[in-house]
């Protein structure tokens, strides 16, 4: 269970969030939308403790985000960032099993392999990129790179920062229903930034439309057809 | 405020900024500092670091030194031949190479090839969001980027200066055996003769403390990145700057320390 209660975050004196709350209820996926710069990466950053709040409080298990609290919170969350942020020094398979080779439960070089050469097949991604680097992959495949690292281990919280942009449309919807199998499987958590509506159909259960730094619409991904409300009227007619 | 006030205010304002980022950095060298240990968890990354700092910069360490020796060895000649003291020339040469030159001129070549690029690649990483990542997959920055680095910058500084004294010696004897008539054996014995312990142990710890600065304002520098391109070259700029002026005032103070009376 994670919850944002009234987060409020400004950059420069511009206020880009104001006032959002937020349950996460545990095995639920939601997406998120909004314009361009609204600051649904910000949010996200917020919610996983990268960033700190000017007001409000994030609660994972009922217990605010701390030093200590946090490196558990880490240890069973995933996180695909926006440009995938995969580590250049590293081949694509040592990004992807980042964890195995360096966290606190390591595993031999081959098992790591062997579990990365997986998770790339289920982003499918060929093994002859698991020893490129990230450079030499094109934005698509490093978006699928990045998700195959956030993946590993089986998290409990998945946060995906606009998982399928840049990807081709045959991609695009077998990520979408990744995701899905992903949080019906394994009962995780998800918040899923993201501009595609056949996406958001496909992978949420709740919905937030995120405008002006406030929560402009709230709703289990049913009503959105049904809400009466312009902008959001507008994301569907895309 | 008054047109004749306006650049003291600049200048206080410039004061504060910079005992505010002394303190930082301090405080940050110190982070980093109680995480050596830790890198034994990350032997690669410290090999990766010890390759970037130590061994890419040997050729351009060697070339410097050798070519400055040469020179202090046909300066101190011109100079001495003008006080009937072209005798000199392999102790002057000794002692400027081993207690100055060498470990100078290695920190400040260090400053120009690692210091610049440890800080932009760690600021490219701050601004595409790798250290955020790295945070999510429950791995400590510092422990994992900047540790490494300054191990490898603390360990493999002293061997650079080594390299370079040796080397500096060397462009000195060249030229002074093969053009201003010094016998190579006696020119050898002279300078070996003459270096004390004091003079290596001085060479070799100014290797490690400039080493120690010149990383650590790198990584510093990087993992404080403003945003975008702009960011990383901000962060390069103003590492490099501020690795040689503190190097050239650390070397200052520890002959200074040395050599007290
Ligand atoms: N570290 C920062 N410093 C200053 N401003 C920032 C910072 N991070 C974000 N911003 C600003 O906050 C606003 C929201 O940014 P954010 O990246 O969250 O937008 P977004 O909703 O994710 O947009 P997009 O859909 O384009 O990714 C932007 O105006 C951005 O310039
Ligand atoms: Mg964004």
């Amino acid at each position: 269970m994670i919850r944002l209660e009234h987060i409020a975050k400004s950059f420069g004196g511009t206020p880009v969030l104001e006032d959002i709350s937020l349950d996460l209820a545990p095995g639920t996926s939601l997406a998120v939308l909004g314009r361009s710069g609204t600051g649904k990466s910000v949010l996200a950053q917020i919610t996983l403790g990268l960033l700190a709040p000017d007001a409000g409080r994030v609660l994972v298990e009922g217990a605010p985000l701390t030093r200590r609290t946090h490196r558990a919170f880490m240890a069973r969350t995933g996180v695909l960032f926006q440009g995938a942020a995969l580590f250049d020094s590293l081949t694509i398979w040592e990004n992807v099993a980042f964890r195995l080779l360096n966290g606190p439960n390591r595993r031999s070089r081959s098992t790591a392999r062997e579990a990365a050469l997986e998770a790339l097949a289920r982003v499918d991604l060929a093994p002859r990129v698991a020893d490129l680097h990230p450079a030499d992959l094109s934005g698509g495949m490093q978006k699928r790179a990045g998700l195959a690292r956030a993946i590993m281990g089986a998290p409990e919280f998945l946060v995906f920062d606009e998982p399928n942009s840049g990807l081709d449309p045959v991609t695009a919807r077998e990520i979408d229903a990744l995701i899905r199998t992903l949080v019906s499987d394994l009962g995780a958590t998800a918040m899923t930034i993201t501009h595609d509506m056949a996406g958001v159909r496909a992978i949420a259960d709740t919905v937030m439309l995120l405008d002006e730094g406030r929560v402009r619409w709230q709703g289990p991904v049913a009503k959105i057809d049904t809400a009466e409300d312009g902008l959001l009227s507008r994301f569907l007619a895309r | 405020m008054t047109p004749v006030l306006a650049p003291l205010a600049f200048i206080g304002r410039g004061t504060r900024r910079m005992v505010a980022r002394v303190g930082n950095v301090t405080l940050f060298s110190l982070a980093v500092l109680i995480r050596l240990p830790a890198t034994a968890r990350f032997p690669r990354e410290v090999a990766r670091a010890a390759l970037q700092v130590g061994w890419l910069s040997l050729p351009v360490v060697g070339l410097t030194a050798v070519f400055t020796g040469a020179a202090l060895a046909l300066q101190i000649h011109a100079g001495g031949t003008r006080l009937s003291a072209e005798a000199v020339v392999p102790q002057i040469v000794a002692i400027g190479i081993v207690r100055e030159l060498g470990p100078v001129l290695v920190g400040l070549m260090v400053a120009a090839r690692v210091t610049s690029s440890i800080a932009a690649e760690i600021a490219t990483m701050k601004v595409t969001e790798q250290i955020s990542a790295l945070v999510t997959l429950s791995t400590d920055p510092m422990t994992y980027l900047a540790a490494p680095r300054v191990l490898a910058g603390l360990v493999t500084l002293p061997l650079l200066v080594a390299v370079g004294d040796v080397l500096g010696l060397f462009g000195g004897f060249a030229v002074a055996t093969a053009q201003l008539g010094f016998a190579p054996e006696a020119y050898v014995r002279t300078s070996w003769n003459f270096l004390t312990t004091a003079d290596m142990a001085l060479s070799l710890t100014k290797g490690a403390v400039f080493g120690l600065i010149a990383v650590t304002l790198a990584c510093h520098a990087g993992m404080n990145a403003g945003r975008g391109a702009r960011g990383v070259g901000q962060a390069v700029t103003s590492a490099v700057q501020s690795a040689a002026i503190l190097i050239l005032a650390a070397n200052v103070a520890l002959t200074a320390l040395f050599f007290a009376p």
